[in-house]
């Protein structure tokens, strides 16, 4: 026999209540912003010691977020972290990778 | 004024497209919270982890779209430098990343089976998003390939090789002027679900065709460029699927997952 889906929650709101309050979104966006962090600290750190970026160290933050944001995803706790983590990889890419046209720069200089 | 225009934060020097761009992400998502909590558009809202996925597949879209649209659109450039591979990472565009992320996030529905239009709530955060991060097109001036061709009027700004059209600022006009009457459509006409989103879309789209005819640009297809022929492509898809809700009226009924 198919297992029948949970029950929908009992919604014991009057008219003019306010809606139910959403799950926290907070562990979603510390996720990304993990993810934004790790990237960063990654990249300039590599470009600071002057690393040949090759095809595999270039990818390396991209791997080692998508593995563990992927982990986190079994966890019911923690998967809105890795489903922010995941996400973090296109947004990386999308702000410190991808300039408007194909300018590959580390945008950041110590001006002291 | 000097460009790029540089900003300086704690003794460092960093470049304006990365601020703008982190400020034009993080503010877009929190309006997009804030709409959430709201409840401003109810059927457009889906449970908690499926938006979660929703807007992975919007951001992996975007990314791909962006990029393959950048690389087609100066394809005569990026030609020469295929052997190296930085070339492949720099490059985005605007109406790539719409496209990709609309795609991203339609593939993502499908495997979800979420049924019911989601667009509308994403329609204020990209306002806010594109006309922020344009600021940060503006400010990083020719290195950005985003200005407009020489002109003499006198709003024509000198990012250092004579007066342009500053077209960043164009758009961002353009785009503060579509979300008012968007808000006044959605105050006054309570359209269906899904017609705010196609309608953002359909007039940036246009707007865009039109705006690269004062663009330097590559366009061996037909006089047109890449990004024209995705922007025609794009509005007609919105304009169809726009005929199509006016016929049938979306009287979005909840799903049942919707109601969790």
């Amino acid at each position: 026999m198919a297992s029948q889906p949970p029950p929908l929650p009992l919604d014991y709101r009057r008219e003019g209540d306010p809606p139910p309050k959403e799950p926290y979104w907070g562990k979603f966006a510390l996720g990304v912003l993990a993810g934004l962090v790790f990237s960063g600290t990654y990249y300039f750190a590599a470009a600071a010691r002057g690393a040949n970026l090759g095809a595999l160290p270039l990818m390396g933050a991209v791997i080692i977020k998508l593995g563990a944001g992927a982990a986190l995803c079994t966890s019911p706790k923690w998967r809105p972290f890795g489903i922010g983590l995941i996400a973090s990889v296109a947004v990386a890419l999308l702000i410190f990778v991808a300039a408007c046209f194909g300018i590959f720069a580390i945008a950041v200089s110590n001006s002291k | 004024m000097q460009f790029p225009h540089y900003f300086h934060l704690f003794g460092w020097r960093v470049h304006p497209h990365i601020v703008l761009e982190l400020i034009g992400y993080s503010g877009g998502f929190q309006i997009y919270l804030h709409l959430r909590r709201r409840d401003v558009w109810p059927r457009a809202a889906v449970p908690f982890e499926q938006n979660l996925w929703l807007i992975v597949g919007c951001v992996f879209g975007a990314l791909f779209g962006a990029k393959a649209l950048a690389f087609v659109e100066s394809i005569n450039l990026y030609r020469d430098a295929l052997g190296d591979p930085r070339s492949w990472l720099g490059g985005k565009t605007i109406v790539g990343g719409l496209l990709g992320g609309w795609v991203g996030v339609e593939i993502v529905k499908r495997i979800f089976r979420i049924r019911n239009s989601t667009g509308d709530l994403f329609v204020f955060p990209l306002i806010f998003g594109i006309a922020v991060g344009r600021i940060g097109c503006f400010l990083t001036g020719l290195p950005d390939h985003t200005y407009g061709v020489h002109s003499n009027l006198p709003w024509a700004v000198d990012f250092g090789d004579g007066p342009r059209h500053p077209t960043q600022l164009y758009e961002i006009l353009f785009l503060i002027d579509w979300g008012i009457v968007l808000a006044v459509v959605f105050r006054r006409l309570k359209p269906s679900n899904g017609v705010l989103f196609r309608l953002l879309l359909l007039g940036y789209l246009l707007f865009r065709f039109f705006v690269e005819f004062i663009k330097p640009r590559y366009n061996p297809y037909l006089g047109l460029s890449a990004i024209q022929l995705a922007c025609a492509l794009g509005a007609g898809v919105c304009l169809v699927q726009l005929i199509g809700k006016g016929r049938n009226k979306d009287h979005g009924q909840p799903t049942a997952a919707a109601a969790a």
